[in-house]
């Protein structure tokens, strides 16, 4: 300000000093109002640069919630979806079962069958290679049935067909597909009979594989399978026979289903031990159904 | 700007971690901190706004008047620190600022009785000075050049002799011959003022 010092000293006329100190004060004012003008503007630029920063930081926070959410259901697609009636449905005969003769062809089921997909699980097929496609080890839960016993072709001398229908029917415990189930490409068609309990055309399917590919262990065992559901256990049992052993962790279903189709050939001499065996054995599977099937046998 | 440089730019108020320290930064009329407190400001002075049905534009005129009213109180020592937030005060002044706008803009339907608090002799001096800053906005403008962005550079945009001769912002190349300059033209636009001001009472 010397310039207003200067002249406001110099000048003695006092209009002109009072003129001077208004210019004085105006100048400051104005100086001011630039110095909070150009403030303003930078505040806009920071202000918006802020927004900015907000949308970008909400933009990445889409993304990634959108790509987590599509990973998890992603993940959650490979895991078979449980039913949850499974848990406390128990094994068995259906209620409302007609009490016909054997001959009868077998209840259709009321349910859909689940999707075959195998469980992410560390005794997965799919991470294991040269692992069978059927399999259950006996740490694995068991799986609640969901369909009745076929009507079995009785064909023991000694044996009531209707005593042991009805035992069949209240012990009956048997699951497609088998929770570690892997299917080959080549084996989609029987798989898919498999799943709509049609055990007939799967068993055809599966005897034209067998001609095929000799010696092929799953390919027996699904056709004792077969076989079994369809009510005939005694040609289920040299299927069942001729692959045990062959695969510890087939073994524990191989003996159960063994011992129904003893049952279902009315041999109750034969099925007994076996239920025994399965029932004294702490870690298996079928520990519970089989000492159900021993109390029943009494 | 880079990106960089637009992902680093600071927070305005990071500086001023307390009152005192905003207070100073406005009394050496620091850009960061005139940003700062509006920064502050503005979300009450809008609610201020709202309130009396003005825009939001209006709102950040009444920001911009009142925070120029706010540096020249602590220029001219009228506000001093006193542990207060000077953000406070700023709102109190926008307030008024508000409402004095309300009034200019509500003047013929409206009662004077209304708005008597109003009368009082700092805003009314206040509003001399806005009136008087006008005037020389205007006299500028009839100085015309050279003369206009050599008084302009020195007292209102603040840069030093040095800065405009070494950025050759002007065409004189020595400070001194600037100086001699700038007092040319303070008389040449004292005597207009001091013509205008005849020219009014007359």
């Amino acid at each position: 300000m010397e310039d207003f010092d200067q002249y406001l000293n110099t000048s003695s006329n006092p209009e002109e000093r009072d003129a001077a100190r208004q210019l004085r004060e105006g100048l400051s004012l104005l100086r001011l109002e630039e110095k909070v003008k150009k403030a303003a503007a930078q505040r806009v630029i920071l202000q918006r640069r802020q927004r900015w920063r907000w949308l970008l930081s909400a933009a990445v926070l889409v993304i990634l919630a959108g790509t987590a959410y599509f990973f998890l259901r992603g993940s959650a697609n490979n895991i078979p979806a449980r039913d949850s009636s499974k848990e406390t449905q128990s094994p068995g005969a259906p209620q409302n079962r007609p009490n016909d003769t054997p001959r009868n062809p077998p209840v259709q089921p009321q349910e859909t069958p689940q999707p075959v997909t195998p469980v992410k699980t560390p005794d997965n097929p799919e991470t294991r290679p040269n692992r069978p496609m059927a399999q259950l080890l006996p740490s694995e839960r068991l799986a609640a049935p969901r369909y009745a016993a076929p009507h079995a072709l009785v064909r023991g001398e000694n044996s009531d067909p209707s005593e042991i229908q009805t035992l069949l029917n209240k012990i009956w415990y048997t699951d497609y597909p088998l929770r570690a189930l892997r299917v080959n490409k080549a084996y989609i068609t029987a798989d898919s009979l498999l799943k709509k309990r049609d055990f007939v055309n799967a068993f055809i399917q599966l005897h034209r594989f067998d001609t095929e590919h000799p010696n092929n262990d799953t390919i027996r065992y699904l056709k004792g399978y077969c076989l079994m559901e369809l009510g005939q256990g005694e040609e289920a049992i040299p299927y069942f026979k001729s692959v045990q052993g062959r695969l510890p962790v087939w073994e524990a279903q191989l003996e159960w289903y063994e011992g129904l189709s003893w049952l279902q050939a009315g041999n109750t001499q034969k099925a007994k031990p076996i239920f025994q065996k399965i029932a004294r054995t702490k870690q298996h599977s079928y520990r519970v159904p089989s000492q159900k099937a021993l109390k029943l046998m009494k | 700007m880079n990106i960089r440089e637009w992902f680093s730019s600071q927070k305005p108020c990071k500086r001023y971690v307390d009152n005192e320290t905003l207070f100073r930064g406005l009394q050496q009329l620091e850009d960061a901190a005139i940003v700062c407190i509006q920064v502050k400001c503005l979300p009450a002075v809008r609610q201020i706004a709202r309130g009396y049905g003005l825009l939001n534009e209006a709102a950040e005129d009444i920001l911009n008047k009142s925070t120029v009213i706010l540096l020249r109180k602590i220029e001219e020592g009228a506000y001093q620190f006193q542990g207060h937030a000077t953000s406070t005060y700023l709102i109190e002044i926008a307030k008024r600022t508000a409402l004095m706008a309300t009034r200019s803009k509500s003047r013929e339907t409206e009662s004077l009785d209304d708005h008597h608090h109003l009368h009082d002799e700092s805003w009314e001096a206040e509003k001399k000075q806005q009136e008087a800053a006008e005037l020389i906005r205007q006299l500028l403008g009839q100085l015309g050049e050279p003369c206009n962005e050599v008084v302009r550079f020195h007292h209102i945009d603040g840069f030093s002799d040095e800065e405009v001769v070494a950025q050759k912002m002007t065409r004189y190349t020595t400070t001194n011959s600037l100086k001699m300059k700038r007092s040319d033209c303070m008389k040449v636009l004292i005597q207009m003022a001091q013509q205008w001001k005849t020219s009014i009472n007359i």
